[in-house]
């Protein structure tokens, strides 16, 4: 089974990072491809980040509050078949 | 109050369209206020006033230049600046020539303001710093603002002038915040530098963006000893010069550093101009630390390392540091 990257998606040119605003989804929860992950605010707009792919939610890497850069790891969930 | 750098374009534009009923505001997608620019600037001022054009870069910078001629004040917003390449003439034959060409007779008091995209994975055409090349264009004032408290001041200025400026917004600094003061007559002068950081040993000119990059360099060496100042430009037509070679008498030794590409850039133009005026106080060679002359690829991985880098400034630091002629 395996192991995706959850990256922080540029979701406007002129996007260069973002603060984690809500986990919407907590370590061990399942998740299906498309379901809102975590929100995060980029430049006072509250982005919502959907899982690349279904599975479990594994790992999270950037805390609420955290402020992270585009294409950065943020999550990693382990895919079911 | 502490505001973004963004946040401090909205208040520059929103307190002088207040004061002056002939400021107004035209551009793509300023209504829907695509970069948070405008908030609650068309309910303010109304949409005589708060203008969307169609995707027409030259038709609509050249009836901002028509409009500046009868007594108008348009803030042009081009929203990217590679999008001014299609205005060229509007800008190059018409802005920036008849005031001159009509002995006087014609007064331009226009802005364009453009952001600078680079580093974002936005590719070729969307990713252009292209101010240098405006330099060489006489006629034509250029503010490059490195933080939100400049911006405002700048901006302010830029719109009270009588000539036509170009205001070039770096997108790196967009989030950056800065404390910034309530006086809405607080105003930052084009063409004064500001030194940025005191320091003895090198000099370092940074451009725009560069400049957080060149503060966080000399605070990198600061703890091997190394002592180095920062100036920042702010305007880049007119260009503070004394400022600089105020500078490079006390130092000795300069680095320039600037994100647009190293061929005529704003960084070989100072180099040139320390050379001429300073070159007995110099101790070593000028380096540039700027773009190489390529386009800019969309793979993130290998675009981010063309830019200036911390990396490359302490590199040119030690470099002109260590340097010794014999």
């Amino acid at each position: 089974m395996a192991i995706i990257d959850v990256l922080l998606p540029q979701s406007g040119m002129g996007m260069q990072d973002a603060e984690i605003v809500t986990w919407v989804k907590s370590i061990g929860d399942s998740v299906s491809e498309g379901e809102v992950l975590v929100e995060v605010e980029a430049a006072k707009v509250t982005v919502e980040v959907p899982a690349p792919a279904s599975g479990k939610l594994i790992d999270i890497l950037a805390e609420e509050g955290e402020v992270v850069e585009v294409r950065n790891i943020i999550a990693k969930i382990q895919e079911t078949e | 109050m502490r505001v973004s750098f963004i946040e401090a374009i909205r208040q520059a534009q929103y307190e002088e369209l207040k004061r002056d009923d002939r400021v107004f505001l035209m551009g793509e997608d300023i209504v829907s206020n695509v970069f948070g620019t405008t908030t609650g600037l068309l309910e303010a001022f109304g949409a005589a006033r708060i203008r969307d054009t169609p995707i027409s870069e030259e038709g609509f910078v050249g009836a901002a230049a028509g409009a500046s001629m009868v007594g108008m004040r348009p803030i042009v917003d081009l929203t990217i600046a590679p999008f001014v390449y299609p205005a060229m003439d509007q800008v190059c034959s018409i802005i920036a020539k008849s005031s001159y060409i009509y002995g006087g007779q014609a007064k331009l008091p226009l802005v364009l303001r453009m952001c600078m995209f680079y580093g974002n994975a936005n590719a070729a055409q969307h990713s252009d710093r292209p101010y240098p090349m405006f330099m060489g264009m006489p006629g034509l004032k250029i503010i490059v603002p490195s933080c939100p408290s400049d911006m405002k001041g700048l901006l302010k200025s830029a719109i009270r002038d009588d000539d036509p400026v170009l205001s070039f917004e770096d997108g790196t600094l967009w989030s950056q915040k800065d404390e910034i003061t309530d006086d809405e007559d607080h105003l930052v002068p084009l063409g004064v530098a500001d030194v940025k950081r005191q320091g003895t040993d090198v000099t370092i000119v940074a451009i725009g963006g560069a400049v957080p990059l060149a503060i966080k360099a000399a605070k990198a060496v600061a703890a091997d000893g190394v002592s180095v100042e920062v100036v920042d430009p702010r305007t880049l037509v007119p260009l503070d010069c004394e400022t600089i070679l105020a500078s490079v008498r006390k130092t000795g030794r300069v680095i320039t550093v600037d994100p647009a590409h190293e061929a005529c850039s704003v960084a070989s133009e100072i180099s040139a101009m320390i050379a001429e005026r300073a070159f007995p106080f110099l101790e070593a060679p000028i380096l540039r630390v700027a773009t190489p002359n390529t386009h800019i690829p969309f793979c993130p991985s290998i675009e981010k390392v063309l830019f200036p880098t911390v990396e490359r400034i302490v590199t040119a630091i030690n470099t002109v540091k260590n340097y010794s002629s014999q």
